[in-house]
């Protein structure tokens, strides 16, 4: 991913750019995103991984994709997507988790005129085992606050 | 009362009256209806609790809990990016309150077509009405229409080409325009705000994060359902959730409740569940404006045209160019940045417009039969290659796009294939015929996946009857969009909710 990264949105841009995440940073940030997935897709994303890796002889590079230059990786992604069919799915795969990693990053906001969120939340606020911020609501009234209990003893038993 | 059953002690035994599995428009509505009348009634939802004062506007955080598979679900070939709801509420916490109903033609020819004696389309305009009532159902005020909403209004107004305002359901709304991630305001008059509370003071029973497997059934009867709690950090599965219930309805949508069907061994051979899904596949393109247009601030859809969606000539009409619905789609930076095609300086060049884009989608009401397989316990496998005649209206989609943004006023138009058109003001348009949509170049979006289990009257026809119940397991019902006989050409949610007050009646009604 930060080989990708690299190759993909180069961090030192000209004109009026600002500085964004690192390419670390947005490994980090991508890595946040596939850990909820589900294991099919999660599969398909470590074979697009490897094929990224071990690929690159397809378009005559001959280092693995994570010893390229970021100006080699960037020409490997080109050709692959040049090719189309699945290599470009591949390269596009690659791509949107660069960038969605890169675009979350309210770094790269101020460049696009986009000013953010209306919510604005303290940083240390509490976070669910889900990672979204819990606060005290209009419905915590609806939220049991025992578990949910199975019945004593279930009338009969049913099995799949 | 909202129970997550992560917290709870595994495996999990339950007893209800009634089992509903999933929580959107139309298991919403179900369990209204039936705790209504003091059934125990318990809900089950895959997703979390997610209440306005957790949505946090950000889309790396919200994106993950309001989509299934964290928004990344396509088609097996990558080519269509499916957009279904999660979380209690289900797509009705992320969509955008669009109210339509189903255009009468449509009606006439499902009832030809499929006998319906028990949903005839003057049952439909009741049950639109009082859905409409319990929802607030009203036109967006004018004066609420945003610039990118107006720019669609003033192509459409500049080609003479047929558009107007639209109705939704919400009330209170500040404009904020994040509602694609969840209302942080409780603007949205949806299952969650509007149907789930008083259920709750009736006694509904709420099971989240708990995802259903299979519908247990033996001897022509539902005995109940087996489901798995799941993790709320990984989404993995924790441990097993056992539910006996005498009644049983599927509202999981068009994907996840064909799939639990197939994976119960309920496949019916003559309906073909899972056999015939559609999904208002969807084009967009943008335009580039002198103006800033600043299309992620205010109501995101209120206007729209209507010039290519001709019902008047038949529920599906052949003619190109009959069957195209149009709407803005805009998205925050980072589902913008994957649509933008591209990487490096070019892609930073167009990203640089953000603030000055407007961006038009051409939504199909498709003919292409798609279909929806269990992948596996826990995931849907979904097969989808639009036919070649929605190809050719997903291109002509296009091609009537650029010409409104440039009857707007764009000064260039961006058609996001690969590799990116750019037209510039004056130049001559693509003919739509050398436009090519294929999964590699040319990325097609979804949100209205249904008509997996067709309704129909004939068990040799349906699997289920226009009551949205099981024709041959007892106790077995539908209420989501899975029911529709075909495409609806609108958005569904108004549809499905009217289906669930319709079905959870039938429920009652049989006892």
């Amino acid at each position: 991913m930060t080989a990708a990264a690299t190759a993909l949105i180069p961090d030192t841009p000209g004109g009026t750019w600002p500085a964004g995440p690192t390419p670390l940073e947005i490994a980090r940030n991508a890595d946040r995103y596939l850990m909820a997935l589900p294991p099919a897709l999660l599969r398909e994303v470590r074979g697009l991984l490897l094929f990224l890796e071990h690929g690159t002889w397809l378009t005559f590079h001959w280092p693995r994709f994570t010893r390229l230059t970021p100006a080699a990786a960037a020409a490997h992604l080109q050709r692959l997507h040049a090719r189309g069919g699945t290599q470009r799915l591949i390269a596009n795969g690659i791509r949107d988790l660069c960038m969605s990693a890169w675009y979350q990053d309210p770094r790269t906001w101020p460049a696009l005129g986009y000013e953010g969120p209306l919510v604005v939340l303290p940083a240390n606020v509490a976070r669910r085992a889900d990672g979204l911020p819990s606060r005290p609501g209009r419905y915590d009234h609806l939220i049991a606050r025992q578990p949910l209990e199975s019945i004593p003893a279930p009338t009969k038993a049913i099995s799949r | 009362m909202i129970h997550d059953a992560s917290r709870s002690t595994l495996p999990l035994h339950l007893e209800a009256d009634l089992c509903i599995i999933g929580s959107g428009p139309g298991g919403g509505m179900v369990a209204r209806v039936a705790a209504e009348v003091g059934w125990n009634v318990l809900l089950l939802e895959a997703g979390g609790f997610i209440p306005p004062e957790s949505m946090t506007q950000r889309e790396e955080e919200m994106i993950p809990q309001l989509l299934w598979a964290g928004g990344a679900r396509a088609s097996a070939d990558h080519g269509v990016l499916i957009h279904q709801g999660r979380g209690l509420g289900g797509s009705s916490l992320h969509n955008l309150n669009l109210c339509k109903r189903i255009p009468a033609p449509i009606l006439a020819a499902w009832q030809r077509s499929r006998g319906l004696e028990h949903l005839p389309p003057e049952m439909w305009a009741t049950l639109y009405a009082e859905v409409e009532a319990r929802l607030s159902v009203s036109a967006v005020p004018r004066d609420q229409w945003n610039r990118h909403n107006q720019l669609l209004e003033k192509g459409c107004n500049a080609l003479g080409w047929r558009g107007g305002g639209l109705r939704h359901n919400r009330t209170g709304c500040v404009g904020s325009g994040f509602c694609e991630l969840g209302c942080a305001f409780d603007a949205k008059n949806n299952v969650p705000k509007v149907l789930l509370p008083p259920a709750i003071e009736d006694g509904l029973r709420i099971a989240t994060r708990t995802q259903a497997v299979e519908v247990l059934h033996a001897d022509g009867k539902v005995e109940g359902v087996f489901a798995v709690a799941l993790d709320p950090a990984t989404g993995r599965p924790l441990g097993e959730v056992h539910v006996r219930a005498p009644r049983v309805c599927l509202a999981a949508s068009a994907t996840g409740s064909a799939a639990l069907l197939l994976r119960s061994n309920l496949g019916h051979q003559e309906g073909g569940v899972g056999r015939t899904l559609h999904l208002h596949p969807a084009v967009l393109a943008a335009g580039d404006f002198d103006e800033p247009v600043l299309a992620w601030k205010g109501i995101p859809q209120t206007y729209e045209c209507t010039q290519f969606l001709d019902f008047d000539s038949g529920a599906t009409p052949t003619a190109p160019g009959t069957r195209t619905w149009i709407v803005p789609a805009f998205a925050h930076p980072m589902a913008t940045a994957t649509l933008v095609p591209g990487f490096g300086t070019p892609h930073r060049a167009l990203m640089e417009r953000y603030a000055h884009l407007a961006v038009l989608t051409a939504m199909v009401h498709d003919t292409t039969a798609g279909r929806v397989s269990a992948r596996s316990e826990y995931e849907v496998r979904i097969d989808y290659t639009p036919n070649a005649d929605d190809r050719r209206e997903l291109a002509h989609g296009l091609v009537a796009c650029a010409r409104l943004l440039f009857a707007a006023g764009a000064r260039r138009v961006f058609i996001p294939t690969d590799p990116l058109i750019t037209l510039q003001a004056g130049e001559p348009l693509p003919a739509p015929e050398h436009l090519r949509i294929t999964p590699d170049r040319c990325r097609l979006s979804a949100v209205h996946p249904m008509g997996t289990i067709p309704m129909g009257d004939d068990p040799a026809q349906a699997a289920v009857d226009s009551r949205g119940r099981h024709h041959e397991i007892d106790g077995l019902w539908v209420a989501d969009g899975s029911l529709f006989p075909s495409s609806i050409g609108v958005p569904p949610q108004l549809s499905i909710y009217a289906l669930g007050l319709h079905v959870g009646r039938s429920i009652i009604a049989a006892g």
